[in-house]
């Protein structure tokens, strides 16, 4: 039984003790993906209410479906995501004092990307690509705000992001591989 | 959905940039077809190592210790046996309509066991009477507070400083709710010490009124927590937090934080 598993079968009997280890073993990833989302203020109450959610919902994770942490981070990304659009939809007075990330130009994003594969891959896309995959993955912008964003039609959006996250994927895939660039 | 939609659908998924309508008819048509389901997987992957090559930060120790009280709390939230109260008085008075509990602490676990250890000493000592109904009562709000927080439902509004109010660079809020549950929890994060005398007090607007939720007393980080019950914050449309040298009916020292902003 994997490390995870044993974890989830520990919450899933009230083992507090198990929610502290995920914590200490995940929390650095989770934290850094919320501070890039939504910034540090918010950014713990984020990642605070996913390992509290984790403890009172026993079955959200399931190790069949793979590794947790992936797992974690795509929780957290989507709780970023939330928080996001809910700003977005407050209206420019609530945002005028908090920095919105969409707002940060997408190669300097990847420039500050911890993972040296990810940050590479990405700068080698077209640009209309990376710049898609950043503002809608790191930005949390939804391909209709994005369409809005760089005044472009949605089908047009649609097909770089998807275009973009399969190009990337594919180039990791080589990356993991070796094969040359 | 069809199928050939839901492939077209599949990438922007995987970068949680579908709007909410497209992501709920492309999570029906994923229940129903594993050769999506298999490709969704494998999207997610590059997008899964994305996630994980956000730029390095160090989380703050005070989070560690949020999530370790809250394990202990929900580790020991069973509820206690049930203990043979005497009649007690219900309390009234003015706008106590709402039943309030200022807390100074997060949700410690040294609250919760001191709460369960009262009830069952005074459940073996057969003491019952006000301080037994007052501990069944904070334990029972503290089980609404947990589990509006742990909710995968509620939503969260930040309280965000009022203009030209003498706040400190960091002092900010939240407001926890959820529409159909009487539960609002409601926090002040790097509020300032006030002169004696002065208080935080946290308002409700509600369709009859600014109603007062309760005092928000900010521990030495300056922290402070409010949890109020008996009210569906669906009426709710907004937040105050201001300073206030009395018990006033409605609002009248400084605004401090507000949401909507």
């Amino acid at each position: 039984m994997s490390e995870d598993a044993r974890a989830r079968d520990q919450l899933r009997r009230g083992d507090g003790g198990a929610l502290v280890e995920l914590y200490d073993r995940h929390a650095t990833a989770a934290y850094s993906l919320a501070v890039r989302l939504v910034g540090a203020a918010e950014a713990e109450d984020v990642v605070h209410d996913v390992f509290a959610t984790l403890l009172g919902n026993h079955d959200l994770y399931d190790p069949a479906r793979g590794a947790f942490r992936p797992w974690l981070l795509r929780v957290v990304h989507n709780r970023c995501v939330n928080v996001l659009r809910r700003r977005r939809s407050a209206g420019e007075e609530a945002l005028a004092w908090i920095e919105d990330p969409a707002d940060s130009p997408p190669d300097a994003v990847i420039a500050s990307l911890e993972a040296s594969a990810v940050r590479d891959q990405l700068q080698r896309l077209p640009t209309e690509q990376r710049e898609a995959l950043v503002l809608a993955y790191y930005g949390g912008l939804t391909h209709s705000q994005l369409a809005r964003r760089l005044a472009l039609p949605l089908g047009t959006v649609k097909a770089r992001l998807r275009r973009g996250l399969l190009a990337l994927r594919a180039r990791l895939t080589d990356t993991r591989l070796g094969v040359p660039g | 959905m069809t199928h050939i939609e839901a492939r077209e659908a599949l990438a922007i998924h995987a970068l949680d940039a579908l709007d909410p309508d497209e992501a709920a008819a492309l999570e029906a048509h994923l229940a129903a077809c594993s050769t999506c389901t298999a490709e969704l997987a494998s999207l997610r992957r590059p997008a899964d190592e994305m996630a994980a090559a956000a730029p390095l930060c160090v989380p703050p120790a005070r989070l560690r210790a949020r999530v370790v009280a809250t394990a202990a709390a929900l580790e020991g939230a069973a509820p206690p046996q049930p203990v043979a109260l005497a009649r007690v008085p219900e309390r009234r008075g003015a706008r106590h309509w709402l039943r309030l509990r200022p807390s100074v602490q997060r949700w410690q676990p040294a609250a919760w066991l001191a709460a369960a250890v009262l009830l069952l000493a005074l459940s073996g000592a057969g003491a019952g009477g006000y301080a037994a109904y007052r501990a069944q009562q904070q334990l029972a709000m503290d089980e609404a507070a947990l589990a509006l927080l742990t909710s995968t439902e509620t939503v969260l509004d930040r309280l965000a400083p009022a203009p030209g109010a003498a706040v400190g660079p960091t002092t900010h809020g939240h407001w926890y709710h959820r529409a159909g549950v009487p539960t609002q929890v409601i926090v002040g994060e790097a509020l300032l010490p006030l002169p004696a005398g002065e208080r935080y007090v946290a308002w409700l607007q509600r369709p009859e009124g600014w109603q007062q939720a309760g005092a928000l007393v900010p521990d030495a980080h300056g922290s402070a927590r409010l949890v109020v019950l008996g009210h569906d914050p669906a009426g709710t449309a907004g937040v105050l937090v201001t300073r206030e040298t009395d018990d006033p009916i409605a609002p009248r020292g400084p605004a401090m934080l507000r949401f909507p902003g």
